[in-house]
C-alpha cells in the first residue's frame, strides 16, 4: 500500500475508533437517566417566567 | 463525569464547538491556502488585460455565472463538445474564481476565439434571433452603456496584474481606436448593436466580447495541435455521399442546427463566409470543405470534428454542394 | 404582554418579518421559473435572470430562513431556559436593523452589486451589517444561555450554539475581500483556493442555515406540539457531535472532476457518504418519537409538517451524498437534478418545519386557536403537491439532460448540440413552474392564516 493509502486507512479507523468510543460512552447504562433527562423537562417549560407580573399560564 | 458538564456550560460548549469545525475547515481549506501546488502559477497563463479586467466584472456584475460554468471536466463527451478539460493553471489570476454551478447555458471555458467577434455583438444583444429555442436573457443595453474606466488602474493594482497605470491607459487608448476603426473586421455587426454617439467608445458589450474571446486562449497557444492534426486520413479524400439525395437531407438538418447561425439560411452568408457559392475561402474540393469543417479555420470557425464525427460532416458536405448547386 | 415572555413581540416581529421575505422572495423565484420558459419576460437590467436568481437566493436564505431562525430561536431559548432573553432592546434593534439590511441587500443585488460567490454574493459594506447582526444575535443567545434558569441543556440549544459559531466562522473567512469602491471588491483568495474556500463556506451554509437550526426548531417543536418526549436524548447527543464534525469537511464535493486537488474532492466524498449515519439518526429519533402514537398524524395538524419535513431532510441527506460520488456527480452535476435536489430540502425539509413552528408560537403567543385548522391543512397539501412535482421533475429532467450531454455515436461524436438539450428542457420547465405556482399559493394560505392568528391577539386584549 502506498503512504496516500495507509494515511487514508489510519485516519478512517481512527475516525470510527473516536465515532465509537462516544456511543459507548453515551450509551453506558449508568448514564442513562442523567443524559435523557432534558428531554422530559423540556415538555413542561411553559410555566411564566420567574419575572413576570400575572402572567396566565399556558396550557 | 467531567464530559457532561459540557452541557451544563454554554461558554465552553460554544468553544468545542468552535474546535469540533475546526478539524475539517484546518484540512481541507485552511492548509491548502499554503500549498502551492493547490493554486499553480504558470507564465503560460496571462493575467487579463485592463479591458477583459472591466469585461469580467461585468460577467459577474450580471451574473453570467448563475448560468454558465467556466471548468471543463475530464469526461470524454465534455471535451469534445468543450474542449480541453481545465487546468488549474488557468484560475491563477482569478478573483474571484468563475468556475459557476448550473450550466443552464453552456460552459464558456473554451469560448475565446471559437467565434468572431461579431457573433458574440449578435448573439449577446439577442440570442433568439440566432437561436430560436435559446432562452438566454437579451442584452441589448450593454451595447448602450459605455464603459466606466475610472476604477480600471486600481482594479489591476488590486488584482497585481503587474503592470501601471500608464499601461492601462495606453490599453485601453488602443482597444477604443481597434474597435472604433472601419477596418475592425467586426464592425459592421458592432454598429448594428451600438448607437451612433457610442461607437467612437468602449462599451460595456466590447468589453464584455473581449474577456469572453480571453477564455482558454492561453491554453489554446500552449497546447496547439500539429497542423492538420484533426484533419489526418482527410486529404485528397472523396466524400462518400456525393449525388446520395438522403444523405443531402440528413446534411440539410445538421447543417440549420450547427451552421445556420453563421453562414445564414441556404448558406447565404452572415459571420461566416456564403457557401452557396464554388468560390469558398478555403478551397472547394471535397477535402478542404472536409478540412474547414473539422478542423476549423482561423477568424472563428470552430472545430466540428469532435462533435460531429465524420460522417456527419461528409453529409453536410454533401448539403454544401446542394447549396452551391441552388446558388448557381 | 399576556403569557409571561417578555420577547413575545419580538418573536412576532421576527415571524411577520420572514413571512414578508418568504412571499418576496416566492414571487421572484415565480418569476425565474417563468423566465426559463420566455425568455422575453427579462424586462429590465435588474428583472435579468442573472441579476434576479441572487436576489431570490438571499432573499429566501437571508430574509426569510434567518428571521425564521431568528424568531424561534428566541422563542425556544427563552423557554428551554426558562429564562427572559438576556438583552431585549438589543433584540429589538436587531429586528429593525435585520429588515432594513434585507432591504438594502435585495436593491444591492437588483443592481448588480455581486461578488459572484454563491449565497455570499453581497458587497462588503453589506456584509459588515450581516455580521454586526449577527453578533446581536450572538451576544443574545449566549447571554441567556448564561443567565439562565434550567442546568441542563436540551439538544435544540446544542444545535443553536453549534449554528451560531458556525455561521459566524463560514461567513467571515468566506466573505474577505479587498474593497476597491463601495460596490466593488475582489476575494482574498486566487482561483482553485477561491473555489475551494466558497463551497466550504457553500455548503457549511446550507449545515448552519438548514440544517442546525431546523432541527433545533424540530427536537423542540415535535416533542411540544405532540406532549410525547424525543425518543432518545443520547442518539442525538451522537448525531450532534458528528454532524458537526463531519460537515466542515465536505464543501469540495461541490467541485468533483474540477482542478481542486484530487485529494480534497475524496475527503469530501467520504465525508459526505459518512454524513448519512448522523442526518438519519434525527430521522430515526423522529420518527421512533411517534411510535405508538401515530393517530396524530390525523388528529393534529401539527405533526404531518414535521413527520413529512423530517421525512424530507432524510430524504434530501441520501440524496445530497450519492451526489458527491464521481460516476453520478459527472452525470448529475451542472444538470437540473441539482436545483431539484435543493428545493426537496428548502421548500420541503427547511419550509415545512419554520411554518408549522410559527403556527405553534402564534398560537401560545397570542393565546388562542389557530385561525382555522382547515387552512392549515390546505397550506399543507399545497406545498407537499406543490414541491413534489416542481422537485421530481427537476430530478428527471437533471438525469435526461445529462444524458443528452453525454450521448455520443458510435464515432465518438456528440449525438446532441447544447441547443437540443436546452429545447428538451421547456415541458419540464413548464411544470416546474406550475408546481411553484401551487406551491405559493399554499404559502399565500400559510401567510393569511398566520397573520389571522397573530391578529386575533389584539381582539383579545
Amino acid at each position: 500500500m502506498t503512504p496516500r493509502a495507509l494515511a487514508y486507512l489510519f485516519f478512517t479507523l481512527l475516525l470510527a475508533g473516536v465515532f465509537a468510543g462516544i456511543i459507548a460512552y453515551y450509551f453506558n447504562r449508568k448514564r442513562r437517566d442523567r443524559v435523557e433527562a432534558p428531554k422530559y423537562r423540556m415538555l413542561d417549560d411553559d410555566d411564566p417566567l420567574p419575572d413576570s407580573k400575572g402572567g396566565r399560564r399556558e396550557g | 463525569m467531567k464530559i457532561d458538564s459540557l452541557y451544563e456550560k454554554p461558554v465552553l460548549f460554544a468553544l468545542a464547538a468552535v474546535v469540533v469545525i475546526s478539524v475539517g475547515t484546518l484540512v481541507t481549506t485552511f492548509i491548502p491556502l499554503f500549498l502551492p501546488s493547490t493554486q499553480p502559477v504558470s507564465p503560460l497563463f496571462k493575467p487579463y488585460t485592463a479591458v477583459e479586467t472591466e469585461g469580467r466584472d461585468i460577467y459577474i456584475r450580471e451574473g453570467c455565472n448563475n448560468c454558465h460554468t467556466q471548468t471543463v471536466r475530464p469526461l470524454r463527451a465534455e471535451v469534445a463538445r468543450y474542449g480541453d478539460y481545465s487546468r488549474a493553471e488557468e484560475s491563477a489570476w482569478d478573483r474571484p474564481f468563475l468556475w459557476g454551478s448550473r450550466r443552464t447555458g453552456p460552459d464558456l471555458a473554451r469560448a475565446g476565439g471559437k467565434y468572431p467577434d461579431a457573433w458574440h455583438y449578435r448573439h449577446t444583444a439577442n440570442p433568439q434571433a440566432m437561436f430560436e429555442k435559446s432562452n438566454m436573457p437579451a442584452y441589448p443595453w450593454l451595447a448602450k452603456a459605455k464603459l466606466d474606466t475610472s476604477l480600471t488602474a486600481r482594479k489591476v493594482k488590486t488584482l497585481g496584474f503587474g503592470y501601471d497605470e500608464a499601461e492601462v491607459a495606453r490599453q485601453l487608448a488602443d482597444f477604443r481606436q481597434t474597435v472604433a476603426a472601419p477596418t475592425y473586421p467586426s464592425a459592421q455587426v458592432r454598429s448594428q448593436v451600438t448607437p451612433a454617439g457610442l461607437r467612437g467608445e468602449i462599451t460595456e458589450l466590447d468589453a464584455l466580447v473581449a474577456y469572453l474571446q480571453k477564455l482558454g486562449r492561453d491554453l489554446k497557444a500552449a497546447r496547439k495541435p500539429a497542423a492538420g492534426a484533426a484533419t489526418a486520413g482527410a486529404d485528397g479524400s472523396k466524400n462518400p455521399y456525393t449525388g446520395n439525395h438522403d444523405a443531402e437531407e440528413e446534411g440539410e438538418k445538421i447543417f440549420k442546427e450547427n451552421c445556420v447561425s453563421c453562414h445564414g439560411e441556404n448558406g447565404a452568408g452572415g459571420f461566416g463566409p456564403k457557401l452557396a457559392t464554388t468560390a469558398h475561402k478555403f478551397g472547394g474540393s471535397d477535402a478542404d470543405l472536409f478540412a474547414s469543417v473539422a478542423g476549423g479555420r482561423p477568424g472563428g470557425m470552430p472545430a466540428f470534428l469532435p462533435q460531429l464525427g465524420k460522417e456527419r460532416i461528409w453529409k453536410a458536405v454533401a448539403y454544401i454542394r446542394h447549396l452551391e448547386r441552388e446558388g448557381r | 404582554m399576556g403569557n409571561g415572555a417578555r420577547s413575545d413581540s419580538i418573536v412576532r416581529g421576527f415571524a411577520l418579518s420572514s413571512v414578508f421575505w418568504l412571499l418576496v422572495g416566492l414571487v421572484l423565484g415565480l418569476w425565474l421559473a417563468a423566465e426559463m420558459v420566455y425568455p422575453s419576460l427579462n424586462l429590465a437590467p435588474w428583472l435579468a435572470y442573472g441579476r434576479l436568481r441572487v436576489v431570490h437566493t438571499n432573499g429566501l436564505v437571508y430574509g426569510f430562513t434567518i428571521a425564521g431562525i431568528f424568531a424561534c430561536s428566541y422563542y425556544i431559548l427563552e423557554k428551554l431556559t426558562r429564562t427572559p432573553l438576556a438583552f431585549p432592546g438589543l433584540a429589538k434593534a436587531q429586528l429593525w436593523m435585520f429588515n432594513i439590511a434585507i432591504a438594502l441587500a435585495a436593491l444591492s443585488l437588483f443592481a448588480g452589486w455581486n461578488t459572484s460567490k454563491e449565497y455570499a454574493e453581497l458587497e462588503w459594506p453589506l456584509d459588515i451589517v450581516v455580521v454586526v447582526l449577527w453578533v446581536m444575535f450572538a451576544v443574545n443567545v449566549m447571554g441567556t444561555l448564561v443567565k439562565r434558569r434550567e442546568k441542563q441543556m436540551y439538544v435544540s440549544l446544542w444545535f443553536l450554539i453549534a449554528c451560531v459559531v458556525t455561521v459566524a466562522v463560514v461567513y467571515i473567512l468566506n466573505n474577505l475581500a479587498i474593497p476597491v469602491s463601495l460596490s466593488k471588491s475582489y476575494s482574498a483568495y486566487a482561483g482553485v483556493n477561491d473555489a475551494n474556500v466558497q463551497w466550504w463556506f457553500g455548503h457549511n451554509a446550507v449545515a448552519s442555515v438548514f440544517t442546525f437550526p431546523i432541527l433545533a426548531m424540530f427536537y423542540y417543536f415535535l416533542p411540544k406540539s405532540t406532549g410525547l418526549p424525543i425518543y432518545s436524548h443520547r442518539l442525538s447527543i451522537i448525531a450532534f457531535w458528528s454532524l458537526v464534525f463531519g460537515y466542515l469537511w465536505t464543501g469540495a464535493h461541490h467541485l468533483m472532476l474540477t482542478p481542486v486537488p484530487e485529494w480534497i474532492q475524496t475527503v469530501a466524498l467520504a465525508f459526505s457518504l459518512f454524513l448519512i449515519a448522523p442526518s438519519w439518526a434525527s430521522v430515526i429519533n423522529g420518527f421512533y418519537t411517534m411510535n405508538g402514537n401515530w393517530d396524530q398524524m390525523k388528529s393534529n395538524y401539527l405533526v404531518k409538517f414535521f413527520i413529512l419535513g423530517i421525512t424530507f431532510y432524510g430524504l434530501q441527506t441520501i440524496q445530497g451524498p450519492t451526489q458527491a460520488i464521481r460516476v453520478l456527480s459527472a452525470h448529475l452535476h451542472y444538470t437540473e437534478y441539482i436545483p431539484g435536489h435543493v428545493h426537496m430540502g428548502t421548500m420541503g425539509w427547511v419550509t415545512m418545519v419554520i411554518t408549522a413552528s410559527m403556527y405553534f408560537m402564534m398560537t401560545k403567543i397570542s393565546g388562542r386557536e389557530i385561525h382555522s385548522v382547515k387552512l392549515a391543512n390546505v397550506h399543507f397539501w399545497l406545498i407537499l403537491v406543490g414541491q413534489l412535482l416542481f422537485t421530481v421533475t427537476l430530478w428527471i429532467a437533471g438525469i435526461v439532460q445529462g444524458a443528452m450531454w453525454k450521448a455520443t455515436n458510435p464515432d465518438g461524436s456528440l449525438a446532441y448540440t447544447f441547443l437540443d438539450s436546452v429545447a428538451a428542457m421547456y415541458p419540464y420547465w413548464t411544470v416546474r413552474l406550475l408546481g411553484g405556482l401551487l406551491y405559493f399559493a399554499g404559502i399565500a394560505v400559510f401567510a393569511y392564516n398566520l397573520y389571522m392568528t397573530s391578529r386575533l391577539k389584539a381582539r383579545a386584549v
